[in-house]
């Protein structure tokens, strides 16, 4: 019965098994032979049962050698499993395996259709004994070779592998060694001390070399071997305990206080069940933990690490601060010697965080390496690349052996990297599982503290643009303070508010004399009085708003360099229709001179000067304009052949309304303010210079004034 | 010479200058368009329509000449780049000033100019 149900089990799981492993990818060497072994294990088993089951000799016979036959391959598949699993590394000559094969498929045939290998089968009752026959040592032969080679194969590769495969080749030889081991204390020691009970567990222990290959080759990345053992031997320990325990129990139950037939049995094993059912998990956690300390101390709870993590990723918007608690904690979980945190802000600019580890290359990145780690967008773990990628160099160089990219929505913010671990060991599955889940939360809260930082910047901004913009109000505010002040002084408001009218009076004026070009002449002479007598009050007012300026100081002289004869050139196109009316000679020397003075006020002394002068010259006379060096100065001549002044009146020239009556001299009414030369003299001394006259009576006058050379 | 009108934007509160000023420059061939202060002004621009040159009185209510030309060269209209012209009575020289800092490309004197010297020069700023 107990044999049936070993084979039964064994036959389901190994095919169950065989079949997924083998639909995986049928394509891969390793998945074929594993489901040509499986297939030959439960044929194996299949047999077995068969042979014990059926009672005619000849059935059984045949049922013998059919299970020598597939017994064979068992170990022959066993052999190429080892050759190509992970990957073929080895390369025999083709010799060499072609000869392996050959003897395989030959001694099998040979072992179902003579008898040479197994002669007779005989059946008493329900035993079989088998009678070898003379080529039974070959056959043993034939598979101790296959294993001992598929062994030796497994050890040149342990030798050979990256940390990766390595780990999956072990977990093939230990499934090896576990069936064999068992196998072997179930079926050939303990029969020769003849405990023959437990030689139908047999069958069961062929699942423990499928299992453990079904796991090496599906969860090939990265597990580690010994955290598996110590899980297995756990649940060993566990289902041991609790198995005792409840056997226990209910061996002392029913043989002190209740009976089989007792009708409180029932109930009393239910609550027994129960009992047992609850204190499974606990109990697990337990054993677990105690096993965990004892053979695996670098085992850490996935869960609590992951919940400190983002513990001390909310615990601060501080970018600096977090992410070194965070390396911290990573330091001490991993054991790993280097870290570094890169913080991409832009083309131009990576940040890096770190703990002060020494001679630590992951701070040491170059520009063109770290933009070709950002191509990258999964975890990278350097063991786990093939060669031919370049990218394998670059985490070499810098003896990275994680790289983790960190993104949000997208976009790549930065990346964390990981040196050797301390005690040298990979970095395995449960490592990497833990950085995957951690590092989109990493990433956001990374994220957050740059939107913090640049919300904290920004209303820095705020404050400086709003510092500036109430600056710029207060400037606004004294520019219309000093408008205010302008309009305040009395003068200016005055001078202003008549010159307003007259404007209109001015303007009015002059387009109705344009107008009268049309006229009778009278009108027009009426209108043009009217016009010549508003432009004297204007004139009045200009003079007297500069002399309150002036004598306020209150003017503003103006420093430029230019050529005054280009001045002298402009007030002669303004004047030429006076000159001309007057048929006057009029000259200005050409020539460069360069000055240093007020452009606009020069103008108005030469406007000043050059008008007195067409004004006191009586018709067809000449006023010339001559320029000479003299020092640092440049000294301007306005003569004319005018009228001239008496020598007792040139003392009054410069003065206020200093005017000279020249009404004997001149027939018409020569208008002027009087106030011309004063502002002329205060103009010039401002501008650095000065002014004086030569003249005599009736033989005209020269007004001569100097400013700075350039 | 191109055939189209060259336009003037006028911006003067005192009524007679403001009309005196139109008359002128129409008959001298201009379009003008007119504004009796800062904002109204600002108004005339503010949609975008472009003008040759602007002449622009300094004291004016609600918003002066200074602050409109202030405003102008802050804003990102394209007539910021247009000459301006400032008018005024003001004693010229601390307006001038302030009128160049302001971006003015001249300070004039109202009462300085009878109508033709103002058709000249502004001419002259538009070459």
């Amino acid at each position: 019965m107990l044999f049936t149900l070993s084979i039964f089990t064994s036959v389901v799981i190994n095919t169950f098994l065989g079949i997924a492993i083998f639909i995986r990818n049928p394509k891969a060497h390793s998945n074929r032979y594993f489901g040509l072994l499986t297939l030959s294990l439960i044929g194996w088993a299949i047999t077995l049962y068969l042979y014990y089951a059926i009672s005619d000799p000849s059935a059984v016979l045949l049922l013998g050698r059919l299970n020598f036959f597939v017994a064979t391959y068992i170990s022959f598949f066993f052999f190429c499993l080892a050759y190509y699993f992970p990957r073929r590394i080895l390369k025999w000559p083709k010799l060499v395996t072609y000869t392996i094969t050959t003897i395989t498929v030959v001694v099998s045939i040979i072992s179902y259709i003579t008898p040479l290998i197994d002669q007779n089968e005989l059946i008493k009752g329900d035993q079989r004994e088998l009678v070898p026959g003379p080529l039974y040592a070959v056959w043993i032969l034939l598979i101790l070779l296959n294993m001992i080679l598929g062994i030796y194969v497994i050890i040149r590769k342990l030798k050979l592998l990256p940390p990766h495969e390595k780990a999956q080749i072990q977990l093939l030889l230990l499934g090896f060694v576990g069936t064999f081991l068992v196998g072997l204390f179930t079926n050939v020691i303990l029969p020769m001390f003849s405990i023959i009970e437990l030689q139908s567990f047999g069958p069961l222990c062929t699942i423990i070399l499928v299992a453990a290959t079904s796991y090496a080759i599906s969860k090939h990345k990265l597990f580690d071997i010994r955290a598996l053992t110590v899980r297995a031997v756990t649940y060993f320990i566990m289902l041991s305990l609790i198995g005792l325990l409840y056997t226990g129990v209910l061996f002392i139950v029913s043989s002190n206080f209740i009976s089989r037939s007792d009708p409180l049995f029932f109930p009393v094993a239910t609550i027994l069940t129960l009992f047992v059912g609850f204190t499974f998990s606990p109990l697990q956690n337990i054993v677990s933990q105690m096993t965990n300390k004892l053979f695996y101390k670098r085992d850490y709870n996935l869960n609590e690490v992951i919940l400190r993590l983002s513990q001390k990723m909310t615990s601060t918007l501080e970018e600096e601060i977090f992410v070194k608690e965070l390396l911290t904690e990573l330091q001490q979980v991993l054991t790993s010697t280097l870290l570094a945190v890169y913080i991409y802000k832009n083309e131009n600019i990576t940040e890096i965080v770190t703990l002060k580890e020494e001679h630590n290359l992951l701070v040491e990145i170059p520009k063109d390496d770290l933009i070709r780690l950002q191509s990258e967008e999964q975890i990278l773990e350097v063991d786990e690349i093939e060669d031919i990628h370049a990218i394998k160099g670059v985490m070499q160089k810098y003896d990275m052996h994680v790289y983790v990219p960190l993104f949000i929505e997208r976009r790549f913010i930065g990346s964390l990297m990981l040196g050797p671990k301390a005690s040298g060991e990979i970095y395995y599955d449960k490592d990497i599982k833990m950085l995957h889940t951690f590092c989109s939360e990493f990433a956001l809260a990374l994220n957050n503290a740059h939107n913090y930082d640049e919300i904290k910047r920004f209303n820095i901004t705020l404050q400086e643009e709003v510092k500036r913009a109430t600056e710029k109000l207060r400037q606004a505010n004294e520019h219309l303070k000093e408008l205010d002040k302008m309009k305040d002084e009395f003068l200016s408001v005055a001078s202003h508010d008549l010159r307003t009218p007259m404007t209109a009076i001015k303007g009015y004026l002059w387009l109705m004399l344009k107008k009268l070009n049309t006229f009778p002449e009278d009108s027009g002479e009426k209108l043009r009085r009217i016009y010549n007598s508003t432009e004297r009050m204007i004139a009045l007012i200009n003079d007297m708003l500069d002399i309150s300026r002036i004598e306020g100081g209150r003017i503003e002289i103006v420093h430029e360099e230019f050529n005054i004869v280009d001045t002298a050139k402009e007030v002669e196109q303004e004047l030429l229709g006076q000159t001309e009316e007057r048929h006057q000679q009029f000259i200005i020397e050409n020539g460069t001179y360069m000055v240093r003075a007020d452009r606009n006020r020069t103008h108005e002394v030469l406007v000043n000067l050059i008008g007195n002068a067409i004004k006191f010259t009586p018709n067809g006379g000449s006023i010339h304009v001559t320029f000479r060096e003299r020092g640092g100065s440049v000294v301007t001549s306005v003569t004319d052949s005018g009228i001239g002044i008496a020598k007792e009146d040139i003392q009054k020239l410069f003065k206020k309304f200093g005017r000279i009556d020249n009404s004997d001299k001149m027939p018409t009414h020569v208008p002027g303010t009087g106030l011309g030369l004063y502002i002329c003299k205060k103009i010039i001394e401002l501008s650095g210079g000065e002014i004086s006259v030569t003249s005599e009576k009736d033989k005209g006058s020269s007004f001569i004034f100097s400013l700075p050379k350039v | 010479m191109s055939d189209q009108k060259k336009k003037i934007l006028l911006v003067e509160d005192d009524l007679y200058p403001r009309d005196l000023f139109s008359e002128t420059l129409i008959s001298a061939g201009f379009e003008v368009v007119p504004a009796v202060d800062g904002i109204d002004g600002f108004t005339k621009i503010q949609d975008g329509a472009m003008y040759d040159i602007v002449l622009l009185d300094a004291m004016m209510p609600r918003m002066d000449g200074l602050t409109f030309l202030t405003k102008l060269h802050e804003s990102n209209l394209a007539m910021k780049n247009a000459p301006v012209i400032l008018l005024t009575n003001l004693a010229g020289d601390i307006v001038l000033k302030q009128a160049l800092e302001a971006g003015a490309k001249a300070c004039l004197i109202k009462t300085d100019l009878n109508p033709d010297q103002l058709v000249e020069k502004v001419q002259s700023f538009l070459h």
